[in-house]
């Protein structure tokens, strides 16, 4: 019998550093892509540090 | 039959009497000369009438003759039937040749002995042909055996060993006797054993005749040296494979002097690159300042133009900070920290430093971090360093665009964490060297990131000092690369680590500080520092003052440098602590960073030490820290 559920396999995730126009210190955004490399999921806001970044990206799913 | 009529009767006679190569004659049962035949004149140089009739021990030299042998020859022929012999004979004119004899005891149909016939031939070219090799060989003997500075020994088909001269023992260290029938695979070490290294130069040998090898032999003693070693097959003149002459020459010499030629170019190539790293950031700095002695205050150039200073001021500090790594790794001098730590803290924190160069180079970070902590034991500033240097040395080699995976997880209960890049890659004969001290992947000409070349040795060093290891791997060039680090998995529950850091922080309030240095520059700075982060202070630039001003002006803190003229850190901060007024922490800012260093500070009343160049930060963990917990 074949199974019901849609294997899920797990996100790749980036996080991706971007300088501020404004004063030129490091902002970080989210990314999660499928196995096959479409963009699943991305940061709807940009954060002053990585763990706040990574801290988002958990709500997500990011590390569960 | 009809052959026999052609035969004359006397042919046995004239046999003997003609033949030339042969000397041939009958002897009584005395051992007289009977008859002559013409090989017997020639050979021994009588004629027959000279001869007949006189005892054949005339041809025997002086010490057969005193020996009796003629005589033992006669009765060993009449008791056996024949006798045969080798030896020395003389000639008419006294002259020696070679002899083969035989002897044969000639008895009529009753067995009555008759007498002897006796054959004699004579083998001097053949003699001396046997000499001339036997000396030969015996001076090759000598001369293998007098090689001191090779090694040249034999080998079965099997590389056993057969034979084992002078220079094998001196360079090896094994006595003829105990290694006379070991194998030759004794030599080598574990590794080329492990990857067959012997019987591949053995199969090389006997398939082209020849192999060739240069790499670490061991002694008996089990110290290695360099050799350089040439392998020979040995065919009969059948073309059958009978062994192999093994040269082995030690090169360990030449194999240091290369070392050393190679540590002084490595050394020299760092110096160069020190001078570019240092002028590099010293431009910009130079600049600003000139920049900002120009604009009016207030002007919003000064902003950037301070930005600039403190970064590149960063930069010059970190070069330092190398430099004194590496000079406390030459003096096996380093130490690190020790507590329980979140490895992923550390990733964290290492991407956050080196932010700006994936973030320049257009770089794409994929960071995969599992949700629970990953407990090591260990120095989190310096495994931070670790991983910032693996990052950094990523967004460099990795043209812009590229991408930059790091990967934390346990495996095998051990901490992982894997950098990996879609940059230049690593060549393959470079893929251990990149662990050496001033190396870089690439020649310092085509050098695209800059570097001391000195990131990876102390990125491997405190690696194994947190008894882990840092490994590289690369598909080769452009295909990327990969660095791998390990750590031993720290076994505390996660519980008492999370208890353990809930501790909470003492807020940072102001205090009175004085500051004493003898560079005038360095103290003025700290002061500003100090007044901008709210404290209120004093500055002295020598011993004496720096206790008077602590009289009256009652610090909370004391800032000493160590190294002044006059009273120096030690004697002052012993002083100050022997006047116990109020409590007082004393604080060691000094270029001194030496375990050794620390310890004298501790001993003088020190609170705690710090080394030049300080940070901000540094400094107001050590203001607020009052009460905090490792000083030293």
């Amino acid at each position: 019998m074949a199974p019901t559920d849609r294997i899920q396999l797990p996100f790749r995730w980036q996080f991706v550093p971007t300088k501020d126009p404004r004063d030129g210190s490091v902002l970080w955004t989210w990314r999660a892509y499928t196995q096959s490399g479409n963009l699943a999921l991305q940061s709807t806001a940009t954060f002053e540090t990585l763990t706040e970044c990574i801290d988002d990206a958990k709500k997500q799913g990011y590390g569960s | 039959m009809a052959a026999d009529s052609l035969i004359p009767a006397n042919i046995y006679q004239l046999m003997v009497e003609q033949t030339k190569d042969y000397a041939l004659f009958f002897l009584d049962t005395e051992g007289r000369i009977m008859t002559w035949n013409l090989g017997a004149q020639r050979i021994k140089g009588y004629a027959a009438g000279e001869i007949i009739g006189r005892h054949f021990s005339t041809f025997y030299t002086r010490e057969a003759l005193d020996s009796g042998w003629p005589q033992h020859e006669l009765k060993v022929a009449a008791a056996e039937g024949r006798f045969e012999d080798e030896s020395w004979r003389v000639k008419k004119d006294g002259s020696r040749f070679w002899a083969n004899v035989v002897i044969t005891a000639l008895r009529d149909e009753t067995g009555k002995l008759l007498g002897f016939s006796k054959i004699t031939r004579d083998l001097s070219e053949r003699r001396m042909h046997e000499e001339a090799l036997r000396q030969s060989e015996e001076r090759f003997r000598l001369l293998i055996e007098g090689v001191t500075d090779y090694a040249l020994y034999l080998l079965d088909p099997e590389g056993m060993i057969t034979s084992w001269n002078t220079g094998a023992e001196r360079i090896k260290g094994y006595r003829r006797e105990e290694i006379i029938g070991r194998h030759v695979s004794l030599f080598y070490g574990d590794d080329d054993i492990k990857a067959g290294r012997p019987w591949e130069e053995l199969a090389t040998a006997r398939r082209t005749g020849r192999a060739e090898a240069e790499g670490w032999r061991l002694k008996k003693s089990g110290d290695r040296f360099w050799a350089r070693t040439v392998l020979t097959a040995l065919h009969d003149s059948d073309g059958r494979m009978r062994g192999f002459a093994k040269v082995t020459q030690d090169l360990s010499n030449r194999r240091h002097i290369q070392d050393l030629e190679k540590a002084a170019q490595n050394v020299n190539e760092f110096i160069a690159m020190l001078a570019h790293e240092l002028r590099n950031p010293l431009a910009p700095i130079r600049n600003a300042v000139h920049i900002m002695a120009q604009i009016p205050a207030g002007d919003p150039a000064q902003q950037t133009m301070r930005a600039t200073i403190d970064r590149q001021s960063a930069h010059l500090t970190r070069i330092v900070d190398d430099m004194l790594d590496i000079a406390r790794i030459t003096r096996g001098s380093l130490s690190i920290d020790h507590e329980q730590i979140d490895l992923a803290d550390v990733v964290r924190h290492a991407v956050e430093t080196t932010a700006p160069a994936i973030e320049a180079a257009r770089h794409v970070l994929e960071l995969d971090l599992p949700s629970e902590p990953i407990p090591v034991w260990g120095d989190a500033q310096r495994l931070a360093q670790v991983l910032a240097n693996l990052l950094s040395n990523s967004a460099r080699y990795t043209p812009p665009g590229g991408s930059i995976s790091v990967r934390a997880r346990v495996e095998e209960n051990q901490a992982v964490v894997r950098v990996r890049d879609s940059g230049r890659g690593i060549e393959p004969d470079m893929m251990e060297r990149i662990f050496d001290m001033f190396v870089q992947g690439r020649a310092p000409l085509q050098r695209i990131g800059g570097g001391l070349g000195v990131g990876l040795a102390l990125a491997r060093r405190l690696a194994e000092m947190h008894g882990g290891t840092l490994e590289a791997r690369s598909e080769g060039v452009n295909r990327g690369s990969e660095f791998t680090l390990r750590l031993p998995l720290e076994s505390r529950s996660g519980a008492e680590r999370s208890a353990e850091r809930r501790a909470p922080r003492r807020p940072g309030v102001a205090r009175r500080v004085l500051v004493v240095d003898d560079n005038v520059d360095a103290a003025s700075m700290l002061d500003m520092l100090l007044r901008s982060l709210g404290h209120e202070t004093r500055v002295a630039h020598e011993g004496t003052a720096a206790l008077r001003v602590a009289e009256e002006f009652r610090p909370d803190i004391v800032l000493l440098d160590i190294g002044m003229p006059g009273i120096d850190g030690y004697e002052v901060a012993r002083r100050l602590r022997a006047s116990k007024n109020r409590p007082l922490r004393i604080v060691a800012v000094t270029g001194w960073g030496q375990e050794a260093d620390r310890e004298r500070s501790r001993e003088a009343g020190f609170d705690l030490h710090l080394v030049k160049p300080v940070d901000a930060n540094e400094l107001a963990r050590a203001l607020n820290d009052r009460n905090g917990a490792t000083l030293h």
